[in-house]
């Protein structure tokens, strides 16, 4: 099925490898990555509030924006294709990398430096002096000791690329199969596996998220500061019909790990309140989760509609308004138009009339937002980032050195070069000339 | 105790500056054809400086209970104090570098400068503001600004010296010898960068449930970090060096300027809940 290269072929796959290893490849797919993630910014992005504003103070633009594909710039093909191209940029040179490390440390020649020196001192007495200098001798070259210093400094560009391939093939399988989920539960609810989630997202080899067992959520307990700012939200959670080891302590910034999933305290909690409402004949069983108050003596406030009429409720942390964690409390007011009622504070089991509403205050809890993720890929992706930056530190802050000694006729030739930032190192081989007595050649 | 360190702390920022302050006079004298003891006594006054300087960034820190990391004022004070003590650890082991001190000194003097003046009222901290990665991610932001600074300062010591007459700048090292370095700080600044940037990928995903937001300072963040890699490149490939290097290197470090202290002051950034 596959026959022996021909010319033609040849060619063309030299012509690509040479495509791929060009440094105006390089360039250009850094410049475009680079154009493409700036114009991402500036282009308001679909589903923020930028982007609403956008489409509501001028429809036209937004529309055309999005026809060509600019409000998901992320999102999008090109994106991705340029990614793509430095991937396989990046693989190239990864290659290419390998072979000239492998060639400048195991196979050399002799420089033609003109930083050299002759001394009366013997081999040894050099090899010392070298040694001093953090020297290691690697073998002999064309007749020369070779000696190395700071070798590692010469695989930092292989270190480097391998990290960018590794991340980018990373961050594929991350972005794809990553898979996110939000839940809203109150205290003692039971989320079951199959309900629908209030918001789920996921790349585009994901399958949809199943928990494996009934979650629920036994406390919700935040700590505030003194000036009422949230200083830490810790819920309990237990999954149901699993073993005592599957209840779960989480907190803002520490979650915690259940089978492949990982699930996280948000900073979105409060209290629910669940009402009972008759209107007329009609008996109507609400539920209000609402936003923990920003301060004392600021309340929460949310409104549900009937049509026309509106049922606004007012929710402070504390009755007496002396704390962020106490006894919240309720306030109702029915509205239609621009009349309002009074308003009227409610006590759990206490009924009251608002405007034409009879409100039964039935049970209050605590509602805390969970996060469930899963995801594969990370590891890797973390470990290409930090190859990238490894690498970049031993180009940028170790500079390779090399000398070669030879022994001729009772004098010894040395032959000092830099391989690379040679102007910030060259008082080295002044320092050398002066300790090995040396006379410079020339 | 709490209220004296919480006194004492911008006490010793304003004494401090005056050193910067002093030690910029003096390493100005210096570079522009001076005695040679002008540059050891603008050391010995950035380092006593720099002493109290540490004293008020230790006092607010045991104070308050959290590293200089939440008020923009912290924030400022964390990095003109790592940007003097990386220059003061590297500028006597790299060639040329030592008269880097005509920007670095002046620089954390405005730093610390519009830190006192953002005033340096106590912010308590957020819940997500825990942990080890959050310490990574603002740690090699300061270590980046640092470089960054440094790499520039060569980009305009080396532009100075270049058009300006023989003679002029007499302690400033030779252009070649400044170009490499700017070159050499410039790829630290890339590295440092994106270890604060993984640093805060892995915080944002403790923290948020998610490595990555396309929040502004993230996306500007990643600019930034692509337009220094760009900087290397052309550098490394292209063979850019001198001038033209020298400004384009300007020009990734007024955009890491943006990046650090302008995008989180963007509505709809997680960072401006915090620095607004």
């Amino acid at each position: 099925m596959f026959g022996p290269v021909g010319a033609g072929d040849r060619t063309v796959r030299s012509r690509l490898w040479r495509f791929l290893l060009s440094r105006r490849t390089a360039a250009w797919s850094l410049s475009l990555l680079l154009c493409l993630t700036a114009l991402g910014y500036l282009v308001p992005r679909q589903g923020t509030p930028r982007a609403e504003r956008l489409m509501a103070s001028s429809p036209e633009s937004a529309t055309l924006l999005a026809r060509l594909g600019l409000d998901d710039v992320f999102g999008s093909v090109i994106f991705g294709a340029v990614l793509v191209l430095v991937l396989v940029s990046a693989t190239a040179a990864m290659i290419h990398q390998a072979r000239i490390v492998w060639r400048r440390t195991f196979r050399t020649a002799v420089p033609r430096s003109e930083y050299a020196f002759d001394t009366s001192c013997p081999a040894d007495g050099v090899d010392a002096v070298l040694r001093t200098h953090h020297y290691l001798r690697v073998g002999t070259v064309e007749g020369h000791l070779r000696y190395l210093c700071h070798p590692w400094g010469l695989w930092g560009g292989l270190i480097l690329h391998v990290g960018l391939v590794v991340a980018l093939v990373a961050g594929f399988v991350a972005l794809g199969t990553e898979r996110r989920a939000i839940t809203d539960l109150a205290v003692g609810e039971v989320y079951e596996p199959g309900m629908e989630w209030a918001y789920e997202e996921g790349g585009w080899l994901s399958s949809p998220l199943m928990l494996d067992s009934p979650l629920v959520v036994e406390s919700v307990e935040p700590v505030f500061w003194p000036t009422d700012e949230v200083r830490q939200v810790t819920s309990v959670l237990r999954f149901l019909g699993a073993s005592a080891d599957d209840v779960l302590t989480i907190q803002v910034n520490a979650p915690q790990r259940h089978r492949d999933l990982t699930l996280y305290q948000s900073q979105n909690f409060g209290h629910t309140f669940l009402l009972e409402v008759a209107y007329g004949d009609e008996v109507m069983r609400l539920r209000a989760d609402m936003p923990w108050p920003t301060g004392r003596a600021v309340p929460s406030y949310q409104d549900i509609t009937f049509g026309d009429d509106r049922l606004q409720l007012r929710y402070y942390a504390d009755v007496e308004q002396e704390g962020m964690v106490g006894s919240p409390t309720i306030g109702a007011r029915y509205a239609l138009g621009e009349e309002r009622s009074d308003v009227a504070t409610l006590t759990i089991g206490q009924s009251v009339q608002v405007g034409p509403l009879d409100v039964t205050l039935v049970d209050v809890l605590r509602w805390t937002r969970i996060s469930v993720v899963r995801n594969h890929g990370i590891a890797p992706l973390f470990t290409g980032f930090f190859l990238i930056i490894f690498g970049s530190i031993l180009i940028y802050g170790v500079v390779p050195r090399e000398v070669y000694v030879m022994e001729h006729g009772g004098a010894t030739t040395v032959t000092w070069r830099a391989l690379r930032f040679r102007e910030n190192v060259m008082g080295e081989f002044d320092d050398l000339l002066a300790e090995c007595h040396g006379r410079r050649s020339v | 105790m709490i209220d004296t360190l919480l006194m004492l702390d911008p006490q010793f920022h304003v004494v401090a500056v005056v050193f910067y302050g002093a030690a910029t006079v003096l390493a100005i004298a210096w570079v522009v054809g001076g005695r040679a003891s002008l540059a050891s006594w603008a050391r010995w006054l950035v380092l006593a400086g720099l002493l109290l300087h540490t004293f008020g960034l230790v006092a607010r820190w045991t104070a308050i209970g959290h590293g200089p990391y939440v008020s923009r004022y912290e924030v400022l004070s964390a990095n003109a104090w790592v940007a003097i003590v990386l220059f003061e650890t590297v500028a006597s082991r790299l060639k040329g570098a030592k008269s880097l001190a005509v920007i670095i000194y002046p620089a954390a003097l405005l730093l610390v400068g519009v830190g006192l003046y953002t005033g340096p009222e106590v912010e308590l901290l957020p819940p997500t503001f825990s942990g080890i990665w959050l310490v990574l991610h603002v740690t090699f932001y300061f270590l980046a600004f640092g470089t960054a600074l440094a790499a520039v300062g060569a980009s305009v010591f080396y532009l100075l010296k270049s058009r300006s007459a023989e003679g002029s700048f007499v302690r400033v090292p030779a252009p070649t010898d400044l170009d490499a370095l700017s070159y050499r700080f410039g790829g630290l600044a890339f590295a440092f960068w994106g270890v604060g940037m993984l640093a805060g990928a892995v915080w944002a995903y403790y923290a948020w449930g998610r490595f990555w937001g396309w929040d502004p300072v993230e996306t500007w963040s990643l600019v930034t970090w692509l337009a220094f890699g760009l900087y290397l490149h052309l550098r490394r490939f292209f063979g850019w060096k001198n001038a033209k290097a020298a400004y384009l290197l300007i020009i990734c470090f007024l955009l890491a300027d943006g990046t650090l202290f302008f995008t989180s002051l963007i509505d709809g950034s997680l960072h401006a809940v915090y620095f607004k």
